[in-house]
């Protein structure tokens, strides 16, 4: 299998998630994992946040995740009630846990919660793979439903772009 | 020690000439970033915090742009060093105490970082007159070398994330210092500023206190840092700044027509002032350049704008002591008001070096 990102060496890192009962897929080349900082060992220097990064797309998938409730943090402590009152968390899990709650703090000041700016240029190969193609994808097969076969074609084209070269994506750059 | 005429060498981004000068002053914009992998710095060990310092020094110190900036420790600089600091926007009052803190800024006095304040890194970049994309682009440049070498927290729905949460999303909050003292004569402000605030903006007097502001000079800036693209944010809050510009100097031209003669007391008493006096403390020295700098506006004194926006920053104690060469006292606040009354004769051409 060839690696997703650089679409020339041999993949040896295979990354699996299930979203929504669809699975996504990534395969990397060692080299490309290391530019990526996902460590092949665990536990080592320079762990990248990949478990991180997925959480964050399971949720955009499944936006009930956390239907059970939590008052605190269990990895850095802080109440939701402190969180409701100061508006401040206390590390980034915190987004994670308090999810919904903290979405509805930042409703009060904007309607628009959700992110639309830049990303790290590590991240960007990996939301490009995983979601954009993803996207696109599903708006290939809408377009060829609808016969508009002009707009099938350009999307296509997007797609290969993508898979060829993920950092040339032009999806949020501020 | 130095001389007057070495201070008012001493360049950065009150100096630089920008848009919309006769009403804005500066543009600055901020990024807050946090490692991934560690909680914000309120709740880290003394070990963690140091930890975090320690990797973000280790990148400032690999990064292309190292070479123009100065990355020390706090404890390495003197008190004085640290205020000037302070007045030169670059770190807050309370993160000046912390002597074993870290602080970045660039040798044109254009760009500054802190470690472990509210968030794990914040930058900032500035620029003169109404201009916070050459401010952002400023910060950016730098963010974008930083994070080669760090991994920043990030989801994919909020962002960066920060541990203010209105501060997730982008982490950016852009703000513009405007100079506004013809809405504050015309008792235009509420009016003005209800209108910021209707388009979803704050604005803050500089002084942040209930007086109002010191020398007409308020803060326009984004509360909210998600939801919108960096670009987008930057352009409509510099579009508000604009719709505020025209404002003011709307009401500049009212006041020329309906009430020229108490306007010009007001910059002509003022210029005196400046030109005569002996000792000046702070205070009475920003409602004074204030004056005078509506008139260098409206073109009735010759004075570039930059030179007063440039004093505006050395007219503070700190910078005043480092041409005395001691530390204060009671004596030597006396001494720091001289000097300051000479800086600014020598600034505005009335007494020569």
């Amino acid at each position: 299998m060839i690696c997703d990102i650089c679409g020339e060496n041999e993949a040896i890192v295979h990354v699996q998630q299930i979203m929504g009962g669809e699975v996504f897929e990534v395969h990397m080349c060692a080299e490309c994992a290391k530019e990526k900082g996902v460590s092949l060992e665990k536990g080592s220097e320079g762990d990248f946040s990949l478990s991180q990064l997925l959480s964050g797309l399971v949720e955009s998938f499944s936006p009930d995740a956390d239907a059970k409730v939590i008052t605190e943090c269990p990895h850095c402590g802080t109440s939701i009630t402190d969180i409701q009152e100061n508006e401040k968390v206390g590390c980034p899990e915190c987004y994670t846990v308090f999810r919904n709650q903290i979405e509805a703090l930042i409703k009060e000041h904007t309607d628009n919660t959700n992110h639309k700016g830049k990303y790290p240029e590590k991240l960007r190969a990996y939301k490009a793979i995983l979601i954009d193609k993803e996207v696109l994808k599903k708006k290939l097969k809408e377009a060829v439903q609808r016969e508009e076969y002009e707009t099938a074609a350009k999307i296509r084209d997007q797609i290969k772009e993508l898979e060829h070269n993920p950092h040339s994506h032009k999806g949020h750059e501020g | 020690m130095s001389t007057i005429q070495s201070l008012l060498e001493n360049k950065g981004w009150y100096t630089e000439s920008g848009p919309d000068a006769d009403v804005v002053c500066s543009s600055r914009t901020r990024l807050s970033r946090n490692l991934s992998g560690f909680s914000f710095p309120d709740k880290l060990s003394e070990k963690e915090l140091s930890e975090v310092q320690s990797r973000i020094d280790t990148a400032f110190g690999k990064i292309d742009s190292r070479k123009g900036l100065h990355i020390s420790p706090l404890e390495k600089l003197t008190p004085i060093q640290r205020r000037q600091l302070i007045e030169k926007h670059f770190v807050s009052q309370n993160y000046s105490l912390n002597k074993d803190k870290l602080v970045v800024y660039d040798r044109e006095n254009s760009l500054s970082a802190v470690v472990n304040e509210e968030d794990h890194l914040r930058l900032a970049g500035f620029a003169g007159g109404l201009d916070l994309k050459k401010a952002y682009e400023r910060v950016n440049k730098i963010e974008r070398e930083l994070e080669q070498y760090l991994d920043f927290a990030v989801s994919l729905d909020k962002g960066y994330l920060s541990a203010d949460i209105k501060n997730c999303g982008t982490g950016l909050q852009a703000s513009v210092l405007m100079h506004l003292p013809a809405l504050e004569y015309s008792s235009l402000l509420d009016r003005a500023f209800k209108r910021v605030m209707e388009a979803g903006y704050e604005i803050k007097g500089l002084t942040g206190n209930d007086e109002g502001s010191l020398g007409g000079l308020y803060e326009l800036y984004n509360p909210v840092a998600i939801g919108e693209s960096e670009k987008d944010l930057l352009e409509k809050l510099a579009y508000i700044s604009s719709q505020l510009v025209d404002y003011e100097r709307r009401a500049r031209e009212e006041l020329k027509r309906h009430r020229k003669l108490e306007i010009e007391d007001k910059v002509y008493r003022a210029w005196g002032t400046l030109q005569y006096c002996k000792l000046l403390d702070e205070k009475e020295s920003f409602q004074l350049l204030s004056h005078v700098r509506l008139g260098a506006a409206l073109d009735w004194l010759d004075v570039p704008l930059e030179r007063i926006n440039q004093l505006l920053v050395l007219i503070g104690k700190a910078h005043l002591q480092q041409t005395i060469g001691s530390e204060s006292t009671n004596e030597t606040s006396k001494q720091v008001k001289l000097v300051r009354a000479n800086l600014v004769k020598q600034a505005l051409g009335f007494a020569s070096a």
